[in-house]
Formats: structure tokens, C-alpha cells, sequence
């Protein structure tokens, strides 16, 4: 199947999708580039202070924008240019700041965003039951433990930065984080990982006992 | 040794730039430092990918929360791509249903007719449709086929109401009796057919062909209970005070409200059970199972396996009006004769690790069906009457 090949994309790689969108509305190129972008602007949102929630309504308010006006989106050239400063538009009628300061973030590398190629390798070799391991354990965590987890081991923004946007100190976004690792390396015991795939059985079956009695 | 001070370097910077690749001196500074240090490289290795896998996951689980609030405001909306409409996730094949692509071999559409499949009496078999067979809490059984659009059927004062499109809904009115909740209600699809029915909790399920569901007319007691046989897909409705519950002769599916669906067939080897959102508990005699959205269990024997990122399409394809197959021909074969009513005879005994691929509409004949399955692959099809004979 499709899909084993992964490499790390920048946004304007993704022209493809968007001229299959645009052009026939193809529904999995509109995922990817949400896909994609959902990352790239929450990065350049918080990273300019506006709020998690904020962001992510300017980020679907111009994706629904986009769902519903694609063909007259035919003239647009530059696709990574365009949904950058339409986004920044739509943050800036929520948030004050600078027109200058978001014209520097057009030209930002996209690429820090996103995970390296290491990262990937390592999530596609993951063992599959560490794996759902790990995805049951995200998954009871609540929202905003999972936001800051994102905010800082996906996009890689400082205990500053996301103190700032999330409106809270910076001993709260670094207890919240360092909570979640230490349970979670609890779960996980203390080898790590990777030699643990041997005992997973056996700690799936405590994960069901704990998610039947939290 | 760094021992449980690891964990303190969640507090540091420098040590997550590293992690993640952002710094170029803090990879070095890291490097340098775990040369020095090497007792503890194994520890750190492990502790960095924890870290980027927990990142990995919580961003899905963000990415895809947000993204279904999209679907949601655009479906919510009155503007839409294509004049008849559905929710987004349901597109994303449709549109490619007629592309076909098989494994190792790429992409190919051939106007090749009457080669691959040779139709004997030049009798092509029609696909299947929306029937079925409700059979009622006093035995009585109805073909929907034969009652009419908009047709209601009221038994205790429950409402069951036949819409035009192969649906039928049950409504609970203020008068409903008493005795409304010790009553069972079965849908039946015959061969060839499927049908959607909404419970009474607002619970939606669609039934493949062959199929039966048998549920009480109105939910009462602490668990939803309802009976599978064959394949159904599920979207529940959340009630986090009243558990829903799939039993089967094989295992049970325990949910509080979301969306999957479950392959049981009888002459099926293997129960798999896919979930496209929330949380679902699979148990199967001593052995259980949690499953995220995205995973899929498979029940073989009594043991249950959990497989990560399937493809969701491939699970619900046929609930979307068409056939998705990604598997032995042996398999893709079975699922035919479930839709087309028809026997499957080997003349050649196909291979077992060869995948099949391809995606086709369910409403065409079955000539087209086996036509897109030959096209690349060395197997042809002989049509006699209601038998297909699979031959070199």
C-alpha cells in the first residue's frame, strides 16, 4: 500500500494537493493540506501570543473559506503565500500586532514545525503495541494536557511561549508536561521504549485494569 | 547514572532542541555530552523517543479533533462541493471509485471486454439493493421492501417509520406503553440486500448483506444490549449512563457512544472490528481488548489482535456504496458472493499471499466487478447462471 513512504514536506510541496483541490475538489488533498497547515498556523499563532482556541478558529475559518470558495480560488499562484496571510489577517482582526511582524513570517521555515526525519523513522518502527499503547494513554489524557504536549513536543515552542499563549505560568505548563511524562514512564516502567516491547502484554492488561477503575 | 533525574530534563531546552532536532548546537552540545556519558545513552535514547512519540500522538489526537469540527461547520453549512451531499470522511474514495490499483503493479484501465470475464447465456448478474425482512415483536415479519415510503408500523405506541432510501427510523412517542421495553424487535438483509435502521436511543446502524440485528424496540436497564450476525456499522449515541453493547457468538463490542464497524460473518475465520472514533472495548471469552480510533481488532480463535492505522476506507467502503479490497482473492470473492447473491467455484486454487487491490462501485454488475479483479492478475471468471467459476 501507499503511505510507507514519508518525508519530511514543506508547505509549498504540497502545490499538488492543491491544485487537486481546487481543481476537482479532491477530498484527501483538502485533508492534507488542513493536515499540514492545522500545524504550520497554530505554530505562527501561538508563536505571536494569540490563544490555542483563537487559533484554531482562524485556521477552520479558513479552511471552511476555502472548502466553499475553491473555484474562485483558480488565480492563486503562490498557495503557501496565500493561506499564510489569509490566516494572519484573520488572527490580526482578533489580536493586535503588527502588520510588518507578519510579513517576516511568510518566508518562515516550515520545516521546524514538523517533525524530523528521525521522528519519522521512529514513529513508523514503532512497535505497534507500544504504539497503541501510547495512543490509549494520549487519548485519557485531557485536552489541554494533550495541547501542551503538542504545543511543545510536536511544535516545539519554549515553556515562555507557551505560557504566554495558554495564559498560564510557566510552572504550570512545565508541571503539566512533566506530570504526563512521569506517569507515562511509569506505564512504561523504566527501561524505555524499546526493550519493553516484551512486557506489553502483561501492562496492557494494567492499562485496561486502571482505565476501568480512574 | 542519570536514574529518575531523568525526567528533570523535560525542564530543559537545550535537552528537548535536542530531541527534536532544532538546535544544531544543543545536538552537539548532547552528543558531546552523552560520549562522555555513555552508561546513560540507552536511557536518554529510550526517554527521547517516548518524547517524540508522545508528541506524535497528542498531535493527531489535536489534528483530529479540530479537523472534525471543520467537517462539522461545513457540513453545517449551506454552501456544498457536489450538489448531493455527504459528510466529508464518507467522500474521501467515492470519487476515485472507479480507479483501480493493484499491488505491485500500478495503475491500469483497459477497455479489454469479454476476455477476463466470459458470461455464459450472456446473463450478467445485478448487484444487490435495499431490502430487508423486520420481524416484529409478535413474530410477524415484514418485507420493507414492499411497504411503502413513508409507511409506519406502530407496535406498544413506538413508531417505526420506513424512509425512501432503504432506512427505517423508530420513534418513541409520549404514549408509548409500558410493555414497549421487554420487546424485541429483528432486521434481517437477505443475500444482496443491506438496510440502515435508527434505534430508538438514536443509535444509526447500517447492515451489509446477509446480516441480522436484533435489538429491544426502546432501551431500559443499564446496558443498550443489542445482537449482531454478519457485518454492521455502528454510529451510537452518546449515553456515558447506559453502556452499548454488540453481542455476538464471538465476542462483545461495549461502547458509549461512537462510531465503528464489525465483520462477523458465520463463514468468516476472523471477526475484525474497526473504529473510526472514540473508544470501544472488545471482549472475546477471557481475552479483551481497548481499542483507539484508527485500530482494528481481530478476533482469531480466541485470541484478539490489535492492528494500528488501518485503513478506515477499507472497513466501511461497503456502507459507502462500494467495494474496497485490499486482500486474498479467496476473501474479495466471499464479499462478492455476499452482494451478488452467487456461488463461487475454483477451477484454480488462488494463491494465498497474493493481495488484491482495487475499488469499484457497488451498483455495478458483477461483470464489471471481476473484470477491474482480472485485469491485472492471472485469474479470469466464467459466468454460468448464479455460479462464477474462477479459472486460469
Amino acid at each position: 500500500m501507499l503511505g510507507n513512504k514519508k518525508i519530511v514536506k514543506k508547505g509549498k510541496d504540497l502545490i499538488v494537493d492543491w491544485e487537486s483541490f481546487i481543481q476537482n475538489g479532491d477530498q484527501s488533498s483538502f485533508y492534507d493540506l488542513y493536515s499540514h497547515y492545522h500545524d504550520y498556523l497554530t505554530y505562527l499563532g501561538l508563536k505571536k501570543g494569540a490563544n490555542p482556541e483563537k487559533t484554531k478558529d482562524c485556521v477552520n475559518d479558513l479552511f471552511l473559506y476555502i472548502y466553499e470558495n475553491r473555484q474562485k480560488l483558480g488565480h492563486i499562484l503562490n498557495h503557501h503565500n496565500y493561506l499564510v496571510t489569509c490566516f494572519l489577517r484573520k488572527l490580526l482582526r482578533k489580536q493586535h500586532f503588527s502588520a510588518e511582524e507578519s510579513l517576516d513570517l511568510l518566508n518562515f521555515e516550515d520545516t521546524l514545525v514538523h517533525p524530523s526525519v528521525e521522528a519519522l523513522h521512529i514513529q513508523q518502527h514503532a512497535n505497534a503495541s507500544v504504539t497503541s499503547l501510547l495512543k490509549s494513554y494520549i487519548n485519557r489524557l485531557s485536552e489541554s494536557q494533550t495541547r501542551l504536549i503538542y504545543q511543545k513536543f510536536y511544535l516545539g515552542l519554549s515553556y515562555d511561549e507557551i505560557s504566554e499563549s495558554n495564559q498560564i505560568t510557566v510552572k504550570t505548563a512545565y508541571n503539566t508536561i512533566y506530570n504526563a511524562v512521569e506517569r507515562l514512564k511509569k506505564i512504561i516502567g523504566e527501561e524505555g521504549v524499546g526493550p519493553l516491547s516484551i512486557l506489553l502484554s502483561l501492562l496492557s492488561l494494567l492499562i485496561l485494569f486502571y482505565l476501568k477503575n480512574s | 547514572m542519570l536514574g529518575k533525574d531523568i525526567l528533570e530534563l523535560v525542564n530543559q531546552e537545550s535537552f528537548l532542541n535536542y530531541c527534536f532536532k532544532r538546535n544544531s548546537d544543543d545536538v552537539q552540545y548532547w552528543e558531546e555530552w552523552l560520549q562522555k556519558n555513555p552508561e546513560d545513552r540507552k536511557q536518554i535514547d529510550g526517554f527521547r523517543k517516548m518524547l517524540i512519540s508522545m508528541g506524535q500522538e497528542s498531535r493527531k489526537r489535536v489534528n483530529d479533533a479540530n479537523f472534525a469540527e471543520l467537517q462539522h461547520k461545513i457540513a453545517q453549512s449551506k454552501v456544498n462541493i457536489n450538489p448531493k451531499s455527504y459528510p466529508l470522511w464518507k467522500r474521501w474514495g467515492i470519487a476515485a471509485a472507479a480507479v483501480l490499483l493493484i499491488v505491485g503493479g500500478g495503475l491500469f484501465i483497459s477497455q479489454n471486454t469479454g476476455e477476463i470475464v466470459d458470461i455464459v447465456n450472456a446473463k450478467d448478474i445485478s448487484p444487490g439493493g435495499n431490502s430487508a425482512i423486520l420481524i416484529l415483536a409478535n413474530g410477524q415479519k415484514v418485507d420493507l421492501e414492499q411497504v411503502a415510503n413513508g409507511g409506519v408500523m406502530s407496535q406498544s405506541g413506538i413508531k417505526v417509520v420506513k424512509k425512501a432510501d432503504g432506512q427505517i427510523i423508530y420513534e418513541i412517542s409520549d404514549v408509548a406503553d409500558k410493555t414497549a421495553s421487554d420487546q424485541y424487535n429483528t432486521i434481517e438483509t437477505p443475500i444482496g440486500g443491506q438496510y440502515q435502521v435508527n434505534l430508538s436511543d438514536g443509535t444509526k446502524v447500517w447492515l451489509n448483506s446477509g446480516s441480522s440485528l436484533r435489538y429491544p424496540v426502546k432501551f431500559v436497564g443499564a446496558y443498550r444490549n443489542v445482537e449482531l450476525k454478519g457485518e454492521g456499522y455502528f454510529e451510537v449515541s452518546k449515553n456515558k449512563a447506559m453502556p452499548f453493547k454488540v453481542n455476538n457468538s464471538r465476542q462483545t463490542v461495549e461502547v458509549l457512544g461512537t462510531h465503528f464497524n464489525i465483520m462477523a460473518y458465520a463463514d468468516e475465520p476472523v471477526v475484525k472490528t474497526t473504529l473510526l472514533e472514540g473508544v470501544v472495548k472488545v471482549s472475546a471469552g477471557k481475552a479483551s481488548a481497548l481499542l483507539a480510533s484508527g485500530q482494528q481488532s481481530k478476533l482469531e480463535g480466541a485470541k484478539v489482535n490489535v492492528i494500528d492505522h488501518v485503513d478506515l476506507e477499507d472497513a466501511v467502503a461497503w456502507k459507502n456504496g462500494y467495494f474496497k479490497f485490499n486482500e486474498s482473492l479467496e476473501s474479495i470473492m466471499s464479499k462478492i458472493s455476499r452482494w451478488y447473491g452467487v456461488e463461487v467455484i475454483y477451477e484454480t486454487i488462488p494463491e494465498r499471499d497474493l493481495t488484491y487491490s482495487g475499488k469499484i462501485s457497488r451498483s455495478r454488475n458483477i461483470s464489471a466487478v471481476l473484470k477491474i479483479i482480472g485485469f491485472n492478475s492471472d485469474v479470469r471468471f466464467k459466468i454460468e447462471g448464479k455460479k462464477v467459476y474462477v479459472i486460469k
